[in-house]
């Protein structure tokens, strides 16, 4: 009887132990279950990585005029990314305003297109770990020695285009002599060259891209404002792609990858 | 919708500078424009040598013919290829007068050819000369004719001064659009520009009702 009574309590513990296993096995898929991410499996069974971008903003992206090919940084970086995590990168080119909606429709995987922090942040999305931070800089004239930093812009004519970052930027600093505000980039610049402005304040981007065959123009890399951290932008709660994602970020940043699109794209 | 009119209270001082200097601009492209108007309008009434006559109307067909913001960016964002730079504000001065000027003329011509033939004959048989005549008896009958239409050229001169804010004057229509790039309230913001360009053509109409009631004393 008392043997008997032995036997059973083991057995009830046996018995109790084995649903707490199984119970903590099917909690943990139960999890998977109940947020529905496959983000990440979705991607590793299509051996593809579904990039979304509007590829009108060089040096990040644009359309190469001969090949038809979208290129730039952001492409290169999408490639590399694609390469360390062993999946195929298709790039969709697509309008600016129609991105998030196509995110959240899952019609990319992900949008790596020189979007910020602050652009994105309105919009409920998953953002990866910063990859690249944007600021706005200075424009002189090459002969010009006397702007060095931003705060040598005191009692100084800043030129700038109307309704940008850099509009903002410039309008938050003081002691200013003038603001003038152009319509295009290009206005403030033949301003500058005339002598009617001091100084341009405009994106990084633009600079790296327009002003590299310019002799008669210099950067000053001294940053005017706040500065924008350019994230990739998934749907909502596909945290294992993001995490995957910033995983092969972090790869791509120390074996020279990154550097290498930097170093062709981005650097001045 | 929700309106909040508390922006433009708040951004008055703003406005106000603003408000400054598109009537500065507009006064002073004005009063060019009314010389260039006077000289041009007046040797086109007249027989003038053929080679000024072929000048003045190449200037008055051109810059009639050519839109405003393109004869605006040329005198500030073109001349300065071939060595000629001016500051912003008097490149806009310039290029109004250029444009006011060649509508005017032909306000002032057409005044001109109002006055009947008969004044200018009663004149030279009263022992006036061409000019005295021109300047006694013609102008002052033609400038009771030329008020309407130059006070609508003063209107549409100051109405233009909006598109100045291509060459980088922020005058009262870059003022509205800064204000309302930073407050997002479209309603509110362009209503109120619109009041202010309205005060200040309402005003100049009222100033002319005045002189032509003046002037109408004189009429038979």
């Amino acid at each position: 009887m008392l043997k008997a009574q032995k036997v059973s309590v083991l057995l009830v513990c046996l018995l109790v132990g084995m649903l707490f296993l199984v119970s903590g096995c099917s909690q943990k898929t139960n999890d998977n279950a109940k947020t529905g991410d496959k983000s990440w499996t979705n991607v590793e069974e299509r051996e593809e990585l579904i990039v979304g971008m509007c590829a009108q903003y060089p040096p990040f992206e644009s359309i190469n005029e001969q090949t038809k090919q979208p290129e730039g940084f952001d492409v290169d970086l999408a490639n590399a990314l694609g390469k360390t995590l062993g999946v195929n990168v298709r790039i969709v080119d697509a309008e600016w305003e129609a991105l998030i909606g196509g995110v959240n429709k899952g019609d990319y995987d992900v949008l790596i297109t020189c979007m910020s922090k602050q652009e994105s942040a309105g919009s409920n999305v998953n953002m990866s770990d910063a990859y690249y931070d944007l600021n706005e800089i200075i424009v002189i004239k090459k002969e010009n020695t006397s702007i060095k930093s931003v705060d040598d812009l005191k009692d100084k004519i800043v030129g700038v285009q109307s309704s940008t970052g850099a509009e903002i930027a410039v309008d938050s600093l003081n002691g200013l002599k003038e603001i003038k505000r152009y319509n295009y980039n290009n206005d403030a610049f033949i301003d500058l060259v005339n002598n009617r402005v001091d100084a341009v304040v405009v994106g990084y981007a633009y600079a790296a891209s327009q002003l590299k065959n310019r002799t008669d123009l210099k950067i000053v890399n001294s940053p005017v404002g706040e500065t924008a951290e350019i994230v990739m932008v998934m749907k909502k709660g596909n945290d294992t792609l993001t995490a995957k994602l910033n995983e092969a970020l972090a790869t791509i940043k120390t074996n020279g990858e990154y550097n290498q699109a930097y170093e062709k794209w981005l650097k001045l | 919708m929700e309106l909040n009119f508390n922006i433009v209270i708040n951004n008055l001082p703003l406005f106000w500078q603003a408000t400054q200097i598109t009537l500065k601009i507009a006064v002073l492209a004005f009063a060019f424009a009314l010389l260039i108007a006077f000289i041009v309008g007046v040797l086109r009434s007249y027989n003038i040598p053929a080679i000024f006559k072929l000048l003045l109307s190449a200037y008055v067909e051109i810059f009639r013919g050519t839109p405003l913001l393109i004869q605006l960016f040329f005198i500030y964002y073109g001349l300065p290829s071939v060595g000629i730079i001016m500051d912003a504000f008097t490149a806009a001065v310039i290029g109004l007068a250029l444009n006011g000027g060649a509508y005017m003329s032909e306000s002032v011509r057409a005044s001109i050819l109002s006055v009947s033939k008969g004044q200018e004959e009663a004149a030279y048989s009263l022992g006036y000369s061409k000019l005295e005549a021109i300047w006694h008896i013609i102008l002052p009958q033609a400038f009771r004719v030329a008020i309407p239409p130059l006070m609508n050229g003063f209107s549409s001169m100051l109405k233009e001064t909006s598109l100045v804010s291509v060459i980088s004057i922020t005058e009262l229509t870059r003022t509205g659009n800064l204000i309302y790039s930073r407050t997002l309230k479209p309603f509110e913001v362009y209503l109120a520009l619109g009041l202010f360009y309205f005060i200040m053509t309402f005003s100049v109409v009222l100033l002319a009702k005045q002189i032509e009631l003046k002037e109408k004393r004189w009429t038979l």
